[in-house]
């Protein structure tokens, strides 16, 4: 476990000297939330400027993560520590899991910066009715965002052609986990896709703990399908682990890829 | 005539903390004149952060002089830039200075039209420097894929693609294998057929003594020797070179053949794992006696007479390079 | 050795067309060199894939946010500011990449004009951000249904060619500030986002707060995008002539900004000698 924190300390110092990275999780969500609610009128921006600003939040945590772990892999792989860090006795799932922590706890910083953009630059009074509860699925929600970090960068690792994609997973995502929105309005068909995304519950959660308007019943059907998606996808990164446990064995192709 | 006339030209870099106060001043040329005649092979030697690549820069009108002036064909090269960007024309060789993505024939197409050549006379042109340097065959192919000899071999097509009255090459051989650097400087020396007049920077001095009419030795950013290899190399008529390759010679044994009567300079070369010792001296028959006592304790590979050549020239100007 | 034409000294008059040649071939090729995106995985994904995402996501968006707006708004709006990926950020990669490729030294070194090298950097990339814009009203027309019924094509294609051109005199801004800094990929995304933010393109620039409004007006794409709006609707040359014309002046204004910059670099690099143009 401490090797983990370690990890995820070391994570930390790398990550905030980047000045591109600084702009995805910090500012990028931030403008965001502008445009959304510039878009608004007064009316409407009392009563969705709370909703905006998780968003906005979420959406700087799904940055980062993406933007981390794919380019992390890369990194080691151009500097040519990948090797060294799948062959040293430390598994390889703790030190991804240690890195996936550290950027998804960052979402917390950009949730935080929405809420006094639209604070001071919006003059929004935002309130969440249900503060513990909040926390509570802030937390699932970093764990589930980690779990999506820990698979994106095993698929990473296993392959190169992962990497275009990257560019183009961030707006996909903000549509249809509903961050800005709620999913209702998107087309029938992309429901299916909405649902085997963690943050579409998680979002909803937060929606609902917020404003305070929700039976428990919804809520706590959001939270379960949002743990057990966590735990679906816990398992498939594990799984993935071990796929590139036995491939950088048996091939020693890791660095090459 | 005169091609390139210098004209006591500095070139000091200036470097000021926050407050804009001078901390430090780095003299990288320091009053250095020379003349260079026209359709001469004119060689710059020195180590490295002599100053040779800045003073290609001030003359081909990439950097200006903190002082002094030049002149490129009695163009001064402060106010008259643009007149002499079209006759002449430079490399600094390397990886560098090309585009990758591009094939050879484009490169020099690309330069061509920079150089405002004629898009007809270009493409001729371009065939006959193609197959100049070699390159014909792959033409068409992009950078990226060529091997280093092939870059170096297109940087200098590219010297020749606005056919220029002068030419500037910086380390043209550079990291180029003993084959690569052959062809390289056959190329070079076929240019002076063509009435071309030549600035070439080494640090190779075999290179310089084979290649020139005349040389100039700079370091520290200063000339210190200029004239034709030759009569450079009479500066050690009387001297011979003695050169011994040896295993694990200590510097104390070093230090005492250098103390010896006679002996002019030391200098010592790391060849993988054993040492040349290059020791110039005059002629005398005790004192390879004294020097092989003295080293009597050390593996002795092969020991070597020979007359001296530009290098022991440079080496006993500028004090002995240790690799 | 018969080199004939590596002795001819051609005394040949270099002509405005000459010239011209010079400045059209040296925009071909400065863009196949230096462009990031020529294979076509990557340009799909990042030219086509993304900008489309990007004007589903603000459409939904607005859709719930604003609807008094309508669809049309949107749509318009993004599928026009997409073709900043190329005039921003590819303008400002292919100023900045000479340096990276160790070129730059050589374009220097050379008697074209400093206007010719650097203007001539951004005509492809103009060329191409209008394709962007094209293949996002295509994808707009095919399944979000917005509707091209009385619109004069030839004034769209005009406006959105000018639209285009003066946002690429922003990105050679860009580039020359690129070429003093190090991170240009920041000042890049953070441009294309100000434009997103400042020129209207999801919500009318009278929602900004009046201070930020100047800016607006001080930015590409704010009238061209509006009059966009309006030829869709019908207008004709005369209503959405002003507008042109403003576009175009930005544009002008910008590039020779970028212009003028370029040149106090190359000035500067060449008295201080420490410019990392090597």
């Amino acid at each position: 476990m401490n090797k983990i924190i370690h990890i995820a300390k070391i994570q930390l110092v790398m990550r905030t000297t980047s000045q591109l990275w600084r702009f995805i999780i910090f500012i990028q969500p931030i403008l965001y939330l502008m445009m959304t609610l510039f878009m608004m009128n007064g009316s409407m921006r009392t009563q969705y400027s709370m909703d905006a600003v998780l968003g906005a939040g979420m959406m700087g945590t799904w940055s980062s993560i993406l933007f981390s772990s794919g380019s992390d892999i890369d990194r080691e792989r151009r500097w040519g520590t990948l090797e060294m860090i799948v062959g040293c006795p430390t598994p390889l799932s703790s030190i991804i899991m240690g890195k996936a922590l550290t950027n998804s706890l960052v979402g917390l910083f950009s949730m935080g910066l929405s809420y006094i953009t639209a604070l001071l630059l919006f003059r929004q009074q935002l309130v969440i009715k249900h503060p513990c509860l909040f926390m509570l699925v802030l937390i699932l929600i970093i764990i589930s965002v980690a779990a999506k970090g820990m698979i994106i960068c095993t698929l990473f690792t296993l392959s190169r052609a992962v990497r275009g994609l990257l560019n183009v997973m961030e707006n996909p995502i903000f549509l249809l986990s509903g961050l800005m929105f709620p999913i209702v309005i998107l087309p029938l068909w992309t429901r299916p896709l909405s649902y085997i995304l963690s943050l579409t519950w998680g979002m909803d959660a937060l929606r609902m703990v917020s404003s305070g308007t929700f039976s428990y019943k919804h809520f706590l059907f959001s939270l379960v399908i949002l743990l057990i998606l966590t735990f679906l996808y816990l398992l498939l990164s594990l799984w993935l682990f071990q796929i590139i446990e036995k491939k950088s064995r048996k091939e020693a192709t890791l660095g090459v890829y | 005539m005169i091609a390139i006339n210098v004209d006591n030209i500095t070139r000091k870099y200036k470097s000021t903390n926050i407050w804009g106060q001078l901390k430090s001043e780095h003299i990288a040329v320091d009053n250095v004149s020379f003349d260079i005649k026209k359709g001469e092979l004119f060689g710059l030697l020195g180590p490295n952060g002599a100053g040779k690549t800045t003073i290609i820069k001030m003359l081909t009108t990439l950097l200006l002089p903190t002082s002094g002036t030049a002149h490129i064909m009695n163009y001064d090269i402060r106010k008259d830039m643009q007149r002499i960007r079209a006759i002449i024309n430079f490399t600094f060789g390397g990886d560098r200075g090309l585009y990758w993505r591009l094939s050879a024939r484009d490169n020099l197409r690309y330069f061509a039209d920079l150089y405002n050549v004629e898009r007809g006379i270009a493409d001729k042109r371009i065939n006959e420097i193609l197959e100049l340097i070699g390159m014909t065959k792959w033409a068409d192919d992009r950078v990226e894929n060529y091997s280093k000899g092939m870059k170096q071999r297109l940087h200098i097509g590219k010297v020749l693609i606005n056919n220029p009255d002068i030419i500037f090459f910086d380390e043209p051989t550079l990291g180029l294998d003993p084959v690569g650097a052959k062809d390289l400087r056959k190329i070079i020396v076929d240019l002076l057929e063509l009435d071309k007049t030549i600035l070439l920077t080494t640090h190779y001095m075999f290179e310089a003594d084979m290649l020139c009419n005349r040389v100039a030795i700079i370091n520290h950013g200063k000339i210190i020797a200029n004239d034709r290899p030759g009569e450079l190399k009479k500066l050690l008529k009387d001297d011979v070179v003695l050169e011994i390759e040896v295993y694990g010679a200590t510097k104390e044994r070093l230090d005492d053949i250098k103390k010896l009567e006679c002996v002019e300079s030391l200098n010592v070369k790391q060849v993988e794992q054993s040492q040349l010792i290059q020791i110039q001296l005059k002629e005398n028959n005790e004192i390879i006696n004294q020097i092989l006592n003295i080293l009597n304790d050390v593996q002795i590979k092969e020991i070597r007479n020979r007359k001296p050549t530009l290098e022991d020239v440079y080496i006993k100007l500028v004090g002995g390079i240790n690799e | 050795m018969n080199y004939e034409y590596l002795f001819k000294k051609e005394d040949y008059k270099v002509t405005i067309f000459h010239k011209l040649e010079f400045f059209f071939r040296g925009a071909i090729y400065s863009y196949k060199s230096l462009f990031a995106w020529l294979v076509p995985k990557v340009y799909i994904l990042t030219k086509v894939i993304g900008p489309i995402f990007q004007i589903l996501f603000f459409t939904f968006l607005g859709q719930y946010y604003a609807k008094e707006l309508g669809r049309e708004f949107f749509i318009i709006g993004n599928a026009v500011q997409i073709s900043a990926l190329s005039s921003i950020n590819g303008v400002a990669m292919t100023i900045v990449s000479e340096r990276t490729e160790g070129t730059l030294l050589q374009l220097l070194g050379t008697p074209a004009s400093r206007a010719r090298i650097f203007v001539s950097r951004s005509l492809m990339h103009i060329i191409d951000g209008l394709l962007t814009v094209i293949i996002g009203f295509i994808f707009s027309y095919l399944f979000l249904g917005i509707s091209f019924k009385n619109t004069n094509y030839i004034l769209l294609v005009v406006t959105l060619l000018i639209a285009v051109f003066s946002t690429s005199g922003l990105g050679m801004l860009i580039g020359s500030i690129g070429l003093a800094i190090r991170e240009i990929n920041l000042l890049s995304n953070l441009t294309y986002f100000i434009l997103l933010i400042f020129c209207g393109i999801n919500y009318p620039v009278t929602n900004l707060p009046s201070f930020m409004q100047g800016i607006s007006n001080l930015l590409p794409l704010t009238k061209g995008v509006e009059a966009v709006r309006m030829i869709l609707q019908g207008a004709n040359f005369t209503t959405v002539a002003p507008y042109l014309y403003h576009e175009i002046i930005i544009g002008v204004f910008y590039t020779l900004i970028g212009l003028i910059l370029f040149k106090c670099l190359d000035y500067y690099s060449r008295y201080s000698g420490t410019l990392d143009f090597d």
